[in-house]
């Protein structure tokens, strides 16, 4: 067995799940979650660089989903357009996300993809701006704004939006009766 | 019920991480049956070309992934697992250099909001996905059922000029069948250029040579005042049944050709 070829199976073994979490928060439902970890982790693995340890693969991983769904972004565009003709929107099985997950979904499946990005690079991968910005080749003026209008985004569909801690950083969302 | 927007983001991806392990049944071996063909023909390109951008490489792997050789095999390992870790410049054109996470915007800007809310866009939003080889897309799907598919795509990165270039590249299962592909997104875009309103522009050239470079292309323009200055612009030059492709945010939209010929010049030495 080639030295990738352990990393890949400890990655799929040990992290695949967590990837897939991380790929749900981007797609918004399952079944693109799940094409874009698989299809990450082919291209990841399939370029020559060296990967002997699995912390590093999930990392290149992590950036090839980054990648991915923001490639499939029109389609996501155009199926966002389309939402308000569904009757009803993916609703969840019971006893699956509770009520507060599937509303902070909802809401973030509404953003444009960049927005989304933006959102999850910063609060859950907890990247600093300039680190973001990195990460989606753009500039940290416009990963501000993403993330501005993100929060603007978010609190029209959760409700209230507490001021961040610490100031600027609108990190703080309050969620009660915002699932209706 | 109160919690840190980033608190709830690592709640909601822990649930699902959970959900996942609990049905999930991963299997190892399909990966590797995808992955092995592509590092072998990356790292054998690297040593019997000596170029500089491990990307290209994969494109000739595609062929040979599709075939689906016998991945364990001794044969399959021309040179041994270290090579791989040679770290490679990136590929530069024009002094930019490739970002391989760099995206471009489509022909209609980031959102579907403002002037273009009312209009029915569909056709645009499938030329955009088709110049990027997106064709499991939602929109290429309605728009073109039966679009002939390449074999393999990889989306090789892109470079951040006066806006954001993106390379993409394609393998198709024949020379026709990557010039049928040309003709799709050829006739897609002609169908976008009649969803858009009046002073929108599409402009569509078909058979575009370049001088130095054997192969031809279909070249895009597509021309939206309300949603920026200049053209957005697709260029997707087929070599064969090998398909570049080069997609221009329209401040870039100059440079399209010299990436195209750089490509095909250095990075995969047409001349071999």
């Amino acid at each position: 067995m080639r030295v990738w070829q352990g990393v890949l199976e400890e990655l799929i073994r040990t992290r695949r799940s967590a990837l897939e979490g991380y790929a749900y928060l981007l797609a918004g439902d399952r079944p693109t979650a799940e094409d874009l970890v698989h299809d990450a982790i082919i291209r990841a693995f399939s370029r020559a660089r060296r990967l002997d340890n699995v912390h590093q693969a999930e990392g290149y991983v992590r950036r090839a989903i980054l990648t991915l769904f923001l490639n499939s972004r029109r389609a996501s565009a155009r199926a966002m357009a389309k939402r308000h003709l569904l009757v009803d929107e993916d609703p969840p099985a019971p006893g699956d996300l509770t009520e507060t997950h599937d509303a902070v979904v909802r809401a973030l499946r509404g953003l444009p993809p960049r927005q989304r990005a933006c959102v999850v690079l910063r609060f859950f991968e907890d990247l600093s701006v300039a680190e973001s910005a990195a990460r989606l080749g753009i500039s940290e003026g416009a990963v501000k704004r993403y993330v501005h209008d993100a929060m603007d985004g978010l609190r029209s569909v959760l409700g209230e939006l507490h001021e961040p801690d610490p100031p600027g950083e609108f990190a703080t969302v309050t969620t009660s009766g915002a699932a209706s | 019920m109160t919690k840190d927007l980033g608190t709830l983001l690592a709640d909601i991806a822990q649930a699902e991480s959970e959900r996942y392990e609990r049905h999930s049944n991963a299997d190892t071996l399909l990966y590797e049956r995808a992955i092995a063909p592509r590092r072998m023909w990356r790292r054998a390109g690297e040593a019997g070309a000596g170029v500089a951008m491990a990307s290209a490489v994969a494109i000739g792997a595609f062929s040979l992934g599709a075939a689906g050789p016998d991945i364990h095999g001794p044969a399959v390992s021309p040179t041994p697992e270290p090579s791989a870790t040679v770290e490679l410049e990136p590929w530069k054109v024009q002094g930019f250099a490739l970002d391989p996470h760099l995206v471009p915007q489509g022909p209609l800007g980031e959102n579907l909001t403002g002037d273009m809310a009312d209009t029915d866009t569909s056709a645009c939003l499938a030329l955009d996905a088709l110049a990027r080889f997106g064709i499991a897309s939602d929109g290429v799907r309605q728009v073109m059922p039966n679009a002939v598919a390449p074999v393999a795509a990889e989306h090789l990165g892109g470079f951040a000029a006066e806006g954001t270039i993106g390379v993409y590249s394609a393998q198709f299962a024949s020379a026709a069948d990557a010039e049928q592909y040309l003709a799709h997104v050829a006739d897609v875009a002609r169908r976008c250029g009649e969803e858009l309103p009046a002073e929108a522009n599409v402009a569509v050239a078909t058979d575009v040579a370049l001088g130095t470079v054997p192969g031809t292309g279909t070249r895009i323009d597509v021309s939206v005042p309300s949603v920026d200055e200049g053209a957005w612009r697709a260029w997707l030059h087929a070599t064969d049944a090998e398909v570049l492709a080069v997609v221009t945010e329209p401040q870039a939209r100059g440079r399209a050709s010299a990436v195209i010929v750089e490509y095909l010049t250095t990075v995969v030495d047409v001349s071999q």
